[in-house]
C-alpha cells in the first residue's frame, strides 16, 4: 500500500504553527511525549510508549564461533523491522532506507561506543563467544521511532541476563535458568538517542517530533549520548545545511533530555527488580495496554515535565488533606468541648438565674412583711386614741382606702399592690382589733 | 599502539604528519570518457573512481520521478583488494546501503536540483583502495565527478575526517587512526557559506571536545576546497583552451568561469 | 554495451570484414592497442591495469592463508572474482552486472583448472592444514567490447606481479606446526605465469572472422568462440557463444586462428611485462 501523502493545507499548517512556537498537540518545542517503558515477563523484553509510538525490543543470545581477526570479542547485532501493524504503507519482511538507516545509527550508539563489553562475551577464545541480538519491532508509528527505540534496546540490554556458564578444559557447559541464576550483561554506560528535528531552513528546532511533523522537516539531527555527556553518535539526515553554532546547541539540548529520560530508564528497572525480588507481579504489560490507549484517547498529551508537576503537586495535596484530616478530627473533638463547656454554663447561668430569681422573692416577701408589721403599728396607735377617732380614722381610712382605690391606677403595681395589700392587711387588721375590742 | 604514542609526543603522527596537516591529494577529471562526467581522487592512500551520468530519464518508473527536483541516485561500491584484508563488498548490505543515502543526501545539498525536474542523477563510486577516511574522499571525489558532468552545483562539497587523540584533534585520519578506536568526526561542508551540508560521529566522545573537534574538522574542509579549486583550474586550463582562469567575483564557485576574449 | 545497429549498417561491416576490412581500419588479427600497467594498488599482493581500446579493466591479487581441499592436500587454491562496476554504465548499477561477472568467473577457474597454468604447489604451506589461497579479484571499469580477453590479460598481469610473502613453518610445543609470516616486504616468492592462459575471441561475421571485436563488431557476430591459450600453443578452454550455429569447417578454422593469435599475443605480453615491472607508476593520473 502506498503512503498517503501530506496536503499541502496541512503542510503549512503545521509550518505556520510551528512558526508561532506552537505544536499540534500543544506541547514545547523541546518536550518529549509522555514515556511509558515497561518489562516483559522474559527477561530482556521491553516495551516503550512515547506518545504513540510504540516499539518493543527483544535480546535473544547464542553461543558461534568469533571473528578471526577478533578472537576474544562477542557480537551484538541489531535487527529493526518496521511492522506493518505500525503504518500501512509498511511492507512485511522487507528492509527499508529507514530501517537499515535506524539499525545503523543504533549500533554506533549501542556497539561503537562500546557501551556493551564484548570480551566479557568471550567464552572461549577464538573458539566460542556469546552472540547478542536485539530484535527491534515497530508496533506503532507516530514519529520519532529512533529515541524511543534506543532507549528501549538499553533498558532490553540492562535487563537481560544470559545464561552462566563453566568452562572446564576444553567443555563449556551452558547452565539453564533452572540450575543456576543467570547474569545480567556488563555494560559499561547506558547511551540514549535524541532527535531534533530542523524547519524554516534551520530556524526552528524541535525535539521529539510527531509523524506528521516528520514529514514536513527539513531534516534532522540525531544524538546519541549518556549522562556523563559523552557524545556517543552524531549524525546528521535530511536536506539542510546547519552552522557550527547550530550543532552545538542542539547538543546542549540533548544534554539536558538524556537526564530526563535517563531517569525514566533508572525508574523503570530499579521499579521492575524491586517488583521480582519482592514477590509482586511483574511484566504484566499487556493487560495495561488496552487501558494506556484508552487513556490516551481520553486525555490530551502531557509533557513530561508536566506530569511532574503534577505529580509533585498531587503529593502536596494529599500532604495537605492528611493534615487538613487530622485539623477537622481535631475540630470535632474541640466542638464537643465547647459544647460541653457551654452546655455546663448554660446549666450554671440557669442556676444562677434561679436563685436570682429566688432572692428576689424573697426580697419581695419580706418587703411586704416590713410594710405589713408598718401599717399594723400604724393602726394600732390610732385605735388606742379613739374609737370616734377611730371612727373617723375608719372615714378617713375608707376615704383613704377610696382614694387608695383610685390611686393605684397611677402608682407602679408592686406598690400599690404592697399597699393596697398593706392596706387590706391593715383593714383585716383593724377589723381584726375591732372584733377583738368587741369581743373585750 | 605504544609506537603511535611514542611519535605522538613529538608532535608527528605515524605517518609523519602534523595534528592538522592533510594528506597528499591528486585528483583526475575525465578519466572516464564514456561517462557524462568522472574524476579520480587520491587522498594519501585513498584512491577513489566517482562517475556521474545524468542528468537523464528516471529509471524505475515514474512513481520514481520528483516534479520538483531531481532525484540523485548513488552507488557506493569497495573492491575486494582494496583493504589490507580481502573483504568482499555486499552490494545491498547494511553498511553499503546507509553509505549511498548519505552520498545522496550530502549531494542533495549542493546540487541545484530545481534545475533538473523530473531527472535523474546517477553518481557511483568505486573505491580502489582503502586507507582511511573512505566515506570523505567519496564525497570529494563526487563533487568533482559532478563538477567535470557539468551539472550546477552551489558549493563545492569538501569533506573530512577529524579523531581526538591524547586531547589534541588531528585532522584526515587514516586507517590505523580510525581504527584504534577514538571518535572519528565527518563533516561534509559548503564552504562559501560555512554550513554543514553533512555530520556523521562514530565512536565515543565528550561534549566540551565537540567544539575543538568541529573547529579541526571545518578548518580541514577549508584547505580541501583550496585544493580542490585550483585541481579544477588546473584541469580547465588543460583541458580547454578557449577559457583562461580569471578570479571569480565571488569566491568558491565551481562553474566554468566566464570565457575570456583570447 | 549493448550497441543498436541497423540492419544496413551491420551489412557494410560484414561485408567490409569479409573482404578482410574493417571499420577502424585493422587487420582481422590486429588488436588495438593495450595499456599495460602493473602494481596500481599498492595494497594488494598484486595488481594490474589493462586497457584494450575502450575496455578498462582493473585485476588484484591477494593471498590469505586457508584451508587446503581435503583432495589436494598439498596445495594452494585460486579463487576468482568478477565485479562489474557500475562506473561502465548504469546498466550495471545494482544487480544489472550479474549475469556478465557469472559467466566470466566461471570461464576463468574452467580455464585455471588446467594443473599445467599455475603451479599450485608453491602454494602449499602445511600439507592437509594450511595453505595460501589466491583470491584473484576483477574489476571492470570500462566496456568497450572485448571484455573476456582484457580480463584474461590483467589476470596474467596481475598475477605476474604477484608477491607472496615468504612463510616460516615452525613446531610449536603441542608438536603442531605454525606458520610465521616474515616482516621483511622484500622477502616473497613469485609465481610463474608462463603457462597462464590468455582468452582469444574470435567473432565471426558472414564469412569472415575477427579477432578484438569493438562493440559494434559484436553486435554483428553471428557466432563467437572464446578459447584460452596457452603460450606453446595448448588450449587449455574453450567455449563457442551467441546464437548462430557453426559448421565443422569454420570451427576449425577458428581454434586455428585463435591458437595462431593467442601464441603471439602471449609471447609480447609476456616482454612487456618484464619491461612494465621496472616501469614507474601512474595509475590513474594519467
Amino acid at each position: 500500500m502506498k503512503e498517503t501523502p501530506l496536503s499541502n493545507c496541512e503542510r503549512n499548517f503545521i509550518l505556520k504553527a510551528i512558526e508561532n512556537k506552537e505544536r499540534l498537540d500543544g506541547r514545547q518545542s523541546y518536550d518529549y511525549r509522555r514515556i511509558k517503558l515497561e518489562f516483559g515477563i522474559d527477561r530482556g523484553c521491553c516495551t516503550v510508549e512515547l506518545g504513540e509510538t510504540i516499539v518493543m525490543a527483544k535480546v535473544s543470545c547464542e553461543v558461534g564461533q568469533p571473528k578471526q581477526t577478533r578472537p576474544t570479542e562477542g557480537f551484538l547485532y541489531i535487527n529493526v523491522e518496521f511492522s506493518p501493524m505500525a503504518e500501512a504503507h509498511f511492507e512485511p519482511g522487507k528492509q527499508t532506507e529507514q530501517a537499515n538507516e535506524m539499525a545503523r545509527v543504533l549500533e554506533r550508539c549501542l556497539r561503537d561506543s562500546r557501551a556493551v563489553d564484548l570480551e566479557s562475551l568471550c567464552i572461549m577464545a577464538g573458539a566460542k563467544v556469546w552472540k547478542l541480538r536485539v530484535d527491534i519491532k515497530i508496533l506503532n508509528y507516530d514519529g520519532n521511532t529512533i529515541d524511543a527505540s534506543a532507549l528501549c534496546s538499553i533498558a532490553a540490554l540492562s535487563h537481560f541476563r544470559r545464561p552462566d556458564i563453566t568452562v572446564s578444559g576444553e567443555e563449556v557447559t551452558i547452565h539453564s535458568v533452572d540450575e543456576k541464576d543467570p547474569i545480567p550483561l556488563s555494560i559499561h554506560h547506558l547511551p540514549l538517542c535524541v532527535t531534533i528535528a530542523f524547519f524554516h531552513q534551520g530556524t526552528y528546532c524541535l525535539t521529539d517530533p510527531i509523524s506528521r511533523e516528520e514529514k514536513v522537516m527539513d531534516g534532522k539531527m540525531i544524538i546519541g549520548m549518556n549522562k556523563h555527556r559523552e557524545i556517543c553518535t552524531l549524525q546528521m539526515t535530511g536536506n539542510m545545511l546547519l552552522n557550527k553554532e547550530q550543532v552545538l546547541r542542539c547538543t546542549n539540548i540533548a544534554t539536558v533530555k538524556i537526564v530526563e529520560l535517563n531517569d525514566v530508564l533508572q525508574n523503570a528497572l530499579s521499579a521492575d527488580e524491586e517488583a521480582r525480588s519482592s514477590g509482586k507481579p511483574y511484566g504484566t504489560y499487556v493487560a495495561d495496554f488496552r487501558k494506556v490507549t484508552v487513556k490516551a484517547a481520553e486525555s490530551p498529551t502531557h509533557s513530561m515535565s508536566e506530569i511532574e508537576e503534577e505529580a509533585r503537586s498531587m503529593q502536596l495535596d494529599s500532604d495537605r488533606m492528611e493534615e487538613s484530616e487530622e485539623e477537622v478530627v481535631e475540630n470535632v473533638v474541640k466542638n464537643s468541648w465547647l459544647l460541653r463547656i457551654k452546655e455546663s454554663k448554660a446549666n450554671e447561668a440557669q442556676k444562677v438565674k434561679d436563685t436570682i430569681c429566688s432572692e428576689i422573692d424573697e426580697f419581695l416577701t419580706t418587703q411586704r412583711e416590713m410594710s405589713d408589721l408598718q401599717q399594723q403599728s400604724i393602726v394600732n396607735n390610732s385605735s388606742k386614741n379613739n374609737g370616734a377617732k377611730g371612727q373617723d380614722q375608719d372615714a378617713k381610712t375608707d376615704t383613704k382606702r377610696k382614694r387608695n382605690q383610685n390611686r393605684p391606677k397611677k402608682k407602679p403595681d408592686t406598690q400599690s399592690t404592697a399597699k393596697g395589700e398593706s392596706l387590706d392587711s391593715a383593714t383585716s387588721q383593724t377589723k381584726k382589733s375591732k372584733g377583738k375590742r368587741k369581743g373585750k | 599502539m605504544a609506537a603511535w604514542e611514542l611519535l605522538k609526543d613529538q608532535n608527528f603522527r605515524l605517518d609523519g604528519r602534523k595534528p592538522t596537516e592533510l594528506r597528499r591529494i591528486e585528483t583526475r577529471l575525465g578519466v572516464f570518457p564514456n561517462a557524462d562526467g568522472s574524476a579520480y581522487l587520491e587522498q594519501g592512500n585513498t584512491k577513489v573512481l566517482a562517475t556521474v551520468y545524468g542528468p537523464h530519464e528516471v529509471k524505475g518508473g515514474r512513481g520514481r520521478s520528483n516534479p520538483d527536483k531531481a532525484v540523485i541516485n548513488c552507488q557506493f561500491s569497495k573492491s575486494a583488494f582494496s583493504s589490507s584484508e580481502r573483504k568482499t563488498h555486499m552490494k545491498f548490505g547494511r553498511n553499503s546501503s546507509e553509505t549511498n543515502q548519505h552520498l545522496v543526501q550530502a549531494l542533495n545539498a549542493a546540487v541545484m536540483s530545481h534545475l533538473y525536474a523530473r531527472c535523474q542523477i546517477d553518481v557511483y563510486v568505486e573505491i580502489v583502495q582503502s586507507d582511511g577516511s573512505d566515506f570523505c574522499a567519496c564525497l570529494n571525489a563526487s563533487t568533482l565527478a559532478l563538477i567535470d558532468a557539468g551539472i550546477a552545483l552551489k558549493d563545492i562539497v569538501t569533506c573530512c575526517s577529524a579523531t581526538i587523540v591524547d586531547e589534541k584533534s588531528v585532522v584526515d585520519v587514516n586507517y590505523v587512526e580510525e581504527s584504534s578506536g577514538s571518535a572519528v568526526l565527518i563533516v561534509g561542508l559548503l564552504p562559501k557559506d560555512e554550513q554543514i551540508a553533512y555530520m556523521q560521529m562514530k565512536g565515543r566522545l565528550h561534549a566540551d571536545h565537540l567544539e575543538k573537534l568541529l573547529d579541526c574538522a571545518v578548518e580541514g574542509c577549508r584547505n580541501i576546497n583550496n585544493i580542490l579549486k585550483e585541481r579544477i583550474g588546473e584541469h580547465l586550463k588543460t583541458h580547454s583552451s578557449h577559457f583562461t582562469l580569471t578570479r571569480p567575483a565571488t569566491p568558491g564557485r565551481a562553474e566554468r568561469s566566464r570565457p575570456a576574449i583570447a | 554495451m549493448d550497441v543498436i545497429l541497423s540492419k544496413s549498417e551491420k551489412i557494410f561491416l560484414t561485408h567490409g570484414i569479409e573482404e578482410g576490412i574493417r571499420e577502424d581500419g585493422r587487420a582481422p588479427d590486429d588488436y588495438r592497442t593495450i595499456d599495460l600497467e602493473l602494481s596500481v594498488v599498492p595494497n594488494a599482493n598484486g595488481s594490474s591495469r589493462i586497457k584494450l581500446g575502450n575496455s578498462d579493466v582493473l585485476a588484484g591479487v591477494k593471498c590469505e592463508i586457508g584451508e587446503p581441499d581435503p583432495g589436494r592436500p598439498n596445495e594452494g587454491k585460486i579463487i576468482f572474482n568478477v565485479d562489474c562496476s557500475a562506473n561502465a554504465g548504469t546498466e550495471w548499477e545494482g544487480r544489472g552486472g550479474d549475469d556478465l561477472e557469472i559467466e566470466i568467473s566461471e570461464f576463468l577457474s574452467k580455464a585455471y583448472s588446467n594443473k599445467s597454468c599455475l603451479d599450485l604447489q608453491i602454494l602449499g604451506l602445511i600439507p592437509g592444514e594450511q595453505c595460501w589461497h589466491l583470491y584473484i579479484d576483477v574489476l571492470i571499469l570500462r566496456n568497450g567490447g572485448n571484455i573476456l580477453d582484457a580480463v584474461s590479460l590483467a589476470v596474467k598481469s596481475a598475477l605476474y606481479d604477484t608477491e607472496i610473502p615468504k612463510v616460516l613453518i615452525k613446531m610449536s610445543e603441542k608438536g603442531q606446526s605454525e606458520v610465521e609470516l616474515t616482516d621483511n616486504p622484500s622477502d616473497y616468492i613469485i609465481m610463474s605465469t608462463e603457462n597462464c592462459p590468455i582468452f582469444v575471441s574470435i567473432c565471426k561475421l558472414g564469412k569472415g572472422h575477427v579477432v578484438d571485436a569493438t562493440a559494434k563488431e559484436s553486435a554483428c557476430t553471428m557466432a563467437k568462440i572464446v578459447s584460452a591459450v596457452r603460450k606453446d600453443g595448448m588450449i587449455t578452454a574453450s567455449q563457442k557463444k551467441c546464437s548462430g550455429s557453426l559448421q565443422e569447417s569454420s570451427v576449425l578454422e577458428m581454434y586455428e586462428h585463435c591458437r595462431k593469435v593467442g601464441m603471439e599475443l602471449n609471447k609480447t605480453l609476456i616482454s612487456k611485462l618484464s619491461e612494465a615491472k621496472n616501469a614507474p607508476i601512474v595509475g590513474f593520473l594519467a
